[in-house]
């Protein structure tokens, strides 16, 4: 574990033990620290923007009033992310949540449709314009992906957690996590490509 | 080298390769035109998707998680496990309330407290009593197993080290060799299952 890490994590199980003495303080640190992770992940998984902010909220509720049972040995972050995993399923369940209907068109910009295919030599301002573009789409495309295949999607590319780390917070093989990053990737190339 | 898979392609991205499968996946890129085109489209998609625009955080945030903490009660304390004191606490507490209400039930019944208790106290040495002699016998029992058990494995293996001196010196060399031929192939033979299942040939379209 790199020294950063490990302070962080040191910081960590400090503000936590804070927290459980009743120092409210303390968990407002915690929230800064992992707040704007939190929302990069739940934003994705959760549609609507104002849902996704309470939603977010509820996690961290959720993890304040289970604090007790948050084990020093395992970073919070990935003990955070099972509790906003859980409550993204709980809502997924209860309202039935999809982020882009799967029969809405992809792409409802001007050139609708392209492929990614580019040529090699490319003017730096248009490579950036269509890598903006390309942005735009795999946002878009998102909500199309399945929820288990999404969530794992966003974990490695948007919140940059490596496979052991998203085995973790789900409790299964790494290969497992390594099998549907691969399979999400590969759905949203060819829907980009059609 | 072969054209390359979507998940060879995936693998050198993710810097997951050795250096010499990463020199071996560089030198096929440089005559390949196909899997230059399949390696580039992946790689695109891999660079915007890890720079996707950050969704804002709005002020305040914080301030309403805080708030909305002030109306729930503070962290729930995790349950500890029972501890032996505490297994200990709840034999007594439970022996004292079936003797309780055997005394009580023998009071109303009409008996005197003295002799209530009598019973009680004969009651209780015939249980332990009891207790001791089924531990006891128990305790013989598990010996016996522990020994017929010792002496199954020492036929067994007495067994085995008569057979071995009779076989020819080679004989265990070759069960061995088989035995690892015969893992290799299955593992060989479900490695290409699953490449051929989840991996995707770049020329198929």
């Amino acid at each position: 574990m790199p020294e950063d890490d490990k302070s962080s994590a040191k910081e960590d199980r400090r503000l936590v033990r804070r927290a459980l003495g009743g120092d409210r303080k303390a968990f407002e640190m915690i929230v800064r620290k992992y707040q704007r992770r939190l929302v990069q992940y739940v934003g994705r998984m959760v549609p609507d923007r104002e849902q996704a902010l309470d939603a977010s909220q509820e996690v961290f509720l959720r993890a304040y009033t289970s604090l007790a049972s948050y084990r020093p040995e395992f970073a919070f972050a990935t003990w955070l992310y099972r509790i906003a995993s859980n409550y993204v399923i709980d809502v997924w369940r209860k309202k039935k949540v999809t982020a882009v209907s799967i029969d809405r068109p992809l792409d409802d910009g001007e050139d609708g449709g392209r492929g990614l295919q580019l040529a090699d030599e490319k003017a730096s301002v248009v490579r950036a314009l269509e890598m903006k573009e390309l942005r735009r789409r795999i946002e878009a495309s998102l909500g199309r992906l399945p929820e288990h295949l999404r969530e794992v999607f966003v974990w490695r590319h948007v919140n940059g957690l490596s496979y052991e780390e998203m085995a973790q917070v789900k409790e299964i093989p790494v290969g497992t996590v390594k099998n549907r990053v691969f399979q999400a990737k590969e759905m949203l190339r060819r829907w980009l490509e059609e | 080298m072969g054209c390359l898979t979507a998940e060879r392609i995936y693998g050198y991205l993710d810097g997951a390769l050795p250096p010499a499968e990463r020199a071996s996946v560089e030198s096929h890129l440089g005559r390949c035109p196909a899997c230059r085109g399949a390696f580039e489209t992946r790689r695109r998609v891999v660079e915007a998707a890890s720079s996707l625009p950050e969704i804002d955080v709005p002020d305040g945030f914080v301030e309403a998680v805080m708030s909305r903490l002030e109306s729930i009660p503070g962290p729930v304390p995790a349950k500890a496990p029972p501890g032996l004191a505490a297994w200990l606490a709840a034999a007594a507490a439970g022996v004292l309330v079936l003797g309780g209400t055997y005394v009580l039930a023998a009071v109303l019944a009409g008996q005197s407290l003295a002799q209530a208790l009598g019973q009680l106290n004969g009651l209780a040495w015939g249980a332990a009593r009891g207790a001791a002699y089924y531990s006891i016998k128990g305790l013989k029992m598990l010996v016996l197993a522990v020994e017929i058990f010792a002496r199954l494995v020492g036929y067994a293996l007495e067994t085995l080290r008569t057979m071995m001196a009779a076989a020819s010196p080679v004989l265990p060399a070759v069960a061995l060799a088989l035995t690892i031929a015969l893992l290799v192939a299955a593992g060989l033979w479900m490695d290409q299952r699953r490449r051929h299942s989840r991996e995707e040939r770049i020329h198929e379209k």
